[in-house]
């Protein structure tokens, strides 16, 4: 399992300079979107072939929803206060230029 | 994208479903998950390998980009830690969960695959409430000028699918920060999900 995880950060490490130094093809790049959703497509029908073929899992899946539901809430509470606590600062002038040039230029 | 997304995880269920796999072909199909999933994460990389316009953007905003992405994930995983308390998961079951950043597809995927059917259904139906409930509370937190904790609770799905909402109802100007954020947060998602499993 551990092994599986390693050689997942190295690919993602080497996509990752791969796309930094810009040797690839701009083809792959204009498709890259493209191949990740197909492949995204392609991982979550597999995932729901073994939720279907996994009893505990189908026939559980209210006290599976109910808990993934408390979770999310407690994640959506937990970063809104560090949030609130922790980045005080307003939206700051830069965020505005963009804006700004276009009404000035009106 | 979510609709879809939910209709082939049904498709997938109906078909586990009605088709009976033994145990040789399940094997099988775990060491194909494993292929695509090392496939999907090097695109991912490429794909962030491949943004420099969203660095460079991250780069005029100033300090508020690593700050926010850095407290919505801090925030997020011990949420996910207080919530430990109240759910039937360990705590590094639901750190795992909660470090899914509302990306519900990559972080279900990596921890069925690696872990558990049961745990990857929980963070697929977490993170995808996350997203919904998001899309609900976006608008208020706008109107009563709490435009980062807006983004800050959108988490991943603050650079695409719940972009469209941020910027309508919280203005134009927050298009940057809401897709860096987005960004870093999915990043980190690629690393901590990871992580925490290797701990498992």
């Amino acid at each position: 399992m551990i092994f599986n995880l390693i050689i997942m950060l190295a690919a993602l490490a080497f996509g990752i300079f791969l796309g930094f130094i810009g040797v690839l093809k701009e083809k792959l790049i204009i498709y890259n979107k493209k191949i990740i959703n197909l492949t995204i497509y392609l991982l979550i029908f597999l995932m729901g072939i073994k939720i279907g073929v996994n009893n505990d899992v189908f026939y559980n899946m209210k006290t599976i929803g109910i808990d993934a539901l408390v979770l999310a809430v407690f994640s959506i509470v937990g970063s809104y206060l560090a949030v609130t606590l922790f980045v005080k600062n307003k939206p700051n002038k830069n965020m505005f230029t963009i804006e700004n040039k276009e009404v000035e230029g009106k | 994208m979510s609709v879809k997304i939910i209709i082939v995880l049904l498709i997938g269920i109906i078909t586990g479903k009605v088709l009976s796999f033994n145990s040789i072909e399940f094997i099988v199909m775990d060491n194909f998950i494993q292929y695509i999933l090392i496939f999907l994460v090097f695109f991912v990389g490429i794909d962030v390998g491949n943004s420099k316009e969203t660095l460079k953007d991250g780069l005029t905003l100033g300090t508020i980009v690593i700050k926010l992405p850095f407290f919505t994930a801090i925030g997020s995983i011990i949420g996910a830690i207080i919530g430990s308390l109240i759910v039937n998961y360990n705590l590094l079951e639901c750190i795992a969960v909660g470090s899914g950043f509302g990306w519900y597809s990559f972080s279900s995927v990596v921890i069925s695959a690696n872990y558990s059917v049961k745990l990857g259904a929980v963070a697929f139906m977490s993170n995808l409430f996350r997203e919904l409930i998001s899309f609900l509370i976006i608008p208020i937190l706008m109107e009563k000028n709490k435009k980062y904790e807006a983004i800050s609770i959108s988490g991943a799905p603050s650079m695409d699918t719940l972009l469209g909402i941020i910027v309508n109802s919280g203005g134009k100007d927050l298009v940057f920060i809401s897709i860096v954020n987005g960004f870093i947060l999915s990043v980190l998602v690629t690393l901590i999900v990871p992580l925490v499993l290797s701990f498992m």
